[in-house]
């Protein structure tokens, strides 16, 4: 889009005034293909674009968006922000826009547009295949591919003009297992920013295996116990944890409008000082990963806790102004319909010096995580609740058998004091966080780390017997 | 609208028409406004307006689907090839079924013309009054996060190869607000929450209070020990437990073997107390509508009767392959998915107890205030595990707020477990329910 029309609607959305404004047009090309008990069951694509439009008076915010992207269309919504808020006399002149080069996400090999159905069919069939070859506990698999080609036009009231494309693409595999009336799943996702090379043959394929290794392991597993005890968490979980526990308390938005356990608390320690968490964009072709963010800032790594001490928080353009310092580059949103909000990218606790091996040796009893599932957090007190997936008991520093069903409860701030080992590996994991209603991608990572206690819930019940169901 | 979305609907289906094969055409618009209060002030005001189309050809039995929110005449002809060339990698099955035309559809009221006459300056003073309302509640509300006033209209155009051709539009509007109280350096949360078809009947005052009262509630919470309790469900967790019901009577999961319910038609599931019932065509359901997303008339449909299974939800295609004719349950998201099988208004009858004496027959148990993870509760093996708060009940009386907890148990159980029915239903969205009384849960603590 000319510089001269996103100039002419940035003057007409702050015609009655205002401190800021930005317009953010997207488009975006998305296929994929889902395959499901042996039959391709659907496969879509789709064009879908748009234009959102913002002012910011003081602390008000308009936001106005539309799919419509005719100039008429856009100019409409330019006029409706505008009138969406009382006018002040305090109005800034839009600074010309300064051109800058478009920039692409370094590295798509393979670029979606450039792959065929019979390509994408035969990469989901490969998965089946390998899921299936665990044999005759294998009851179900499904898989799914999605790609995204998404190009980006922002520009602002600074004289800032930032145009942007990536592609993102993601594969998933479940498998349900089944012996003797028990049913058991398994789940395995792999994506990034990039093209279609990040779903590499060999890598694609262990996967499906190792979602279906799963499903069978957990079908000789015993019922989880409940109670306090150690839990150790292999890097091969990821971050979901930090994610959840930690991380989330750290955005700028929830932390200023006292939502956040991390309050008013910066350069205090608020974990042990085994932990350093870092949120990172810049990582190479993570599925958080960007060059810029979705407000045209730079994208940069960001040190949160250091050592234990609080260092900083993640910031977007408005909640920086608000705490009178620079945005960190995490302001997203999910796509032209929501105003961009504090969130994570790549989100990891950095490796220590423990060797993984060495840590479960050292632990008399406990639980070993292997794959963490959902979870949920209470950021206000830090309480969280998560879902495992995968895990073994702990017996005198040896795996001693698979469990099932576990739940892990606890308190955010109160793990982060409680890990006392910290080790040198570390794994990633990818989701798609949701808050306030926009999901973004992000993936977390972790070292293999122990926390001296959390409450187990199991679906043992105190007096049953610890095998069988 | 309405014209413009119908003529780019026919355009398309016209176009594809041409191509030979069978085809639906589905269109909608939306436009939504949205007020978040925080701080006595508007902190965003948020106008949308948003269109798409989506059509799904049925090529020789093979299914193609693509979407796109560009409506010029180039980018639906687009549309079209890119479902038709996607259609010919799928296998032929022979249940994709598109809706007939000459349907009877039930006549509702669906679209309040007076949501639209009044001003956004009024809707700014409905959200900014719950949040006065929420603050000076109780001298514990320490702020509140924010407080919102959301309105949407949306209208769509179903139209197909085989004749069909319907329209239909409506709009509701909510509050939402979200308390923070403070004691003694503990902090706790707490929501109140209201959607109406009708804007006349939203009540700021209502949800202010709500809030402050959950938030409040909560503080001074303490950990309990590992038990097991007679458990009552507030509606708000009852409703949350319904989301798991929902996804064991939908007929997809059912075909799949994916339900624990899907051999148990026409037996007794639950003690006689219990009835679930989905109704797409209440007055005041948020989502009453007179067609599905397939063009399908809706109806009640009766799911569990007095303990009885009495059926599961249906689209085209799965009550194809299972004989039956849809129950008018297609639902798709936005333009942009296919759709697949949903509850409408689904919700827990009213029974025969007031909510005191529901209480009062509780000599020591649980009050379940909240539950956490429910989306991680297995639908396939109806086990769940999930984090819970709230009030310990001592002598058919509130104690003191608990949290901590992990309520563990199984679905089927659970259904079994339901002992007595509240008589006053709570809608929150588009489901509903009465409290429950369980006789037993498991509850794993500190």
């Amino acid at each position: 889009m000319e510089a001269a029309v996103l100039q002419r609607l940035l003057d007409l959305t702050l015609q009655r005034g205002g401190d800021y404004a930005d317009i953010y047009i997207e488009n975006k090309r998305t296929s994929g293909v889902w395959f499901e008990d042996h039959r391709l069951e659907k496969t879509h694509s789709g064009v879908d674009g748009g234009a959102g439009i913002r002012l910011i008076k003081g602390r008000q915010t308009a936001y106005v968006y539309s799919s419509d992207l005719s100039l008429g269309a856009l100019e409409k919504a330019a006029g409706l922000a505008a009138q969406a808020l009382h006018s002040t006399n305090n109005r800034v002149e839009a600074i010309p826009l300064v051109s800058s080069p478009l920039q692409h996400y370094p590295g798509r090999e393979i670029h979606p547009g450039q792959v065929s159905w019979e390509h994408k069919i035969q990469r989901v069939l490969a998965a089946d295949q390998a899921a299936r070859s665990l044999g005759a506990p294998i009851r179900q698999v499904s898989v799914g591919v999605a790609d995204l080609e998404k190009s980006v036009v922002f520009a602002n009231s600074l004289g800032e003009r930032v145009e942007d494309s990536y592609n993102r693409v993601r594969g998933m595999i479940n498998v349900v297992a089944s012996r003797d009336g028990i049913l058991q799943t398994g789940y395995e996702s792999i994506g990034g920013v990039g093209g279609w090379e990040l779903l590499g043959d060999e890598l694609w394929e262990d996967r499906a295996r190792k979602a279906a290794q799963l499903a069978v392991d957990m079908l000789s597993a015993r019922p989880a116990p409940a109670g306090r005890m150690a839990v150790i968490m292999s890097a091969e979980a990821g971050g979901t944890m930090i994610h959840e526990a930690c991380g989330h308390g750290l955005e700028a938005d929830l932390v200023q409008k006292g939502l956040s356990v991390y309050q008013g608390r910066k350069g205090e320690m608020v974990a042990s000082p085994l932990v350093t968490v870092i949120d990172d964009p810049t990582l190479n072709k993570r599925y958080g990963s960007y060059a810029f963010d979705d407000e045209g800032t730079a994208a940069q790594r960001t040190v949160l806790i250091e050592a234990g001490r609080l260092v900083n928080y993640l910031y977007d353009r408005y909640t920086a102004l608000e705490d009178h310092t620079q945005s960190t580059g995490n302001g997203r949103r999910e796509s032209y319909q929501h105003k961009p909000i504090p969130r994570m990218s790549n989100t990891y606790i950095a490796p220590g010096q423990d060797n993984p091996q060495d840590i479960i040796a050292s632990t008399r009893r406990g639980l070993l995580v292997m794959k963490m599932g959902g979870g949920q957090v209470n950021t206000i007190n830090g309480d969280f609740v998560f879902d495992v997936s995968e895990a073994y008991m702990i017996e005198d520093g040896k795996v001693a058998y698979p469990v099932r069903g576990a739940t892990l409860t606890g308190n955010g701030p109160q793990a982060l004091q409680d890990m006392d080992r910290v080790g040198s590996d570390l794994g990633f994991s990818i989701g798609v966080c949701g808050k306030s209603g926009q999901g973004v991608p992000v993936s977390d990572a972790q070292p293999t780390i122990r926390i001296k206690e959390l409450t187990v819930g199991g679906t043992q019940l105190k007096g049953q017997p610890g095998a069988g169901r | 609208m309405e014209d413009s979305l119908k003529s780019v609907a026919q355009h398309t289906l016209q176009y594809a028409i041409h191509h030979g094969v069978q085809v639906e055409v589905y269109a909608s618009s939306q436009r939504e406004l949205q007020i978040e209060a925080a701080n006595q002030r508007v902190e965003t005001l948020k106008e949308a307006t948003e269109s798409g189309l989506a059509v799904r050809v049925v090529n020789a039995g093979r299914l193609g689907f693509a979407y796109t929110s560009d409506l010029k005449p180039t980018a639906l002809r687009e549309a079209v090839d890119a479902a038709m060339a996607a259609s010919d990698f799928m296998p032929r099955d022979e249940h994709l079924q598109l809706t007939p035309a000459g349907l009877i559809y039930s006549p509702l009221q669906t679209y309040d013309h007076d949501l639209g006459r009044h001003p956004v300056e009024e809707k700014i003073y409905l959200a900014l009054q719950a949040e006065e309302v929420a603050r000076i509640a109780d001298r514990r509300i320490a702020s509140v996060e924010r407080s919102v006033y959301d309105e949407k209209e949306f209208e769509v155009v179903i139209c197909n190869s085989l004749g069909l051709d319907v329209y239909g539009r409506g709009n509701y509007c909510s509050l939402y607000l979200y308390a923070v109280a403070q004691q003694d350096g503990e902090a706790q949360g707490g929501f109140g929450t209201m959607s109406r078809r009708r804007y006349s009947e939203l009540d700021a005052e209502q949800v202010g209070h709500e809030a402050a009262e959950r938030a409040v509630r909560s503080l001074k919470a303490r950990s309990m020990e590992s038990t097991v309790l007679p458990c009552i469900l507030e509606p708000y967790v009852t409703v949350k437990f319904l989301g798991l019901l929902a996804r064991m009577v939908d007929g997809e999961a059912v075909l799949k073997g994916k339900s624990l319910l899907g051999d148990k038609a026409g037996q007794e599931v639950a003690r006689p107390v219990l009835s679930v019932v989905d109704d797409a065509t209440r007055s005041d359901g948020l989502a009453s509508f007179p067609f599905d997303d397939e063009g399908v008339p809706t109806r009640k449909l009766s799911l569990v009767e007095a303990g009885r299974l009495k059926g599961f939800l249906y689209d085209n295609q799965t009550a194809h392959k299972a004989g039956l004719a849809s129950t008018g349950h297609a639902r798709r998201m936005s333009y942009r998915s296919l759709p697949s099988i949903s509850p409408s208004n689904l919700s827990i009858s009213a029974g025969q107890v007031d909510d005191h004496t529901l209480l009062e027959s509780v000599e020591e148990g649980l009050y379940v205030t909240d539950l956490m993870g429910l989306h991680t509760a297995n639908p396939v093996s109806g086990d769940f595990s999930l984090g819970a708060a709230g009030l310990l009940i001592k002598n058919g009386r509130f104690t003191y707020p608990v949290r901590g907890m992990v309520v563990a148990g199984n679905m089927m159980q659970l259904l079994q477990d339901i002992e007595a029915v509240g008589n006053k239903v709570r809608f929150y969205g588009s489901r509903g329910a009465p409290s429950l009384r369980l006789a037993a849960l498991s509850i794993a603590g500190v």
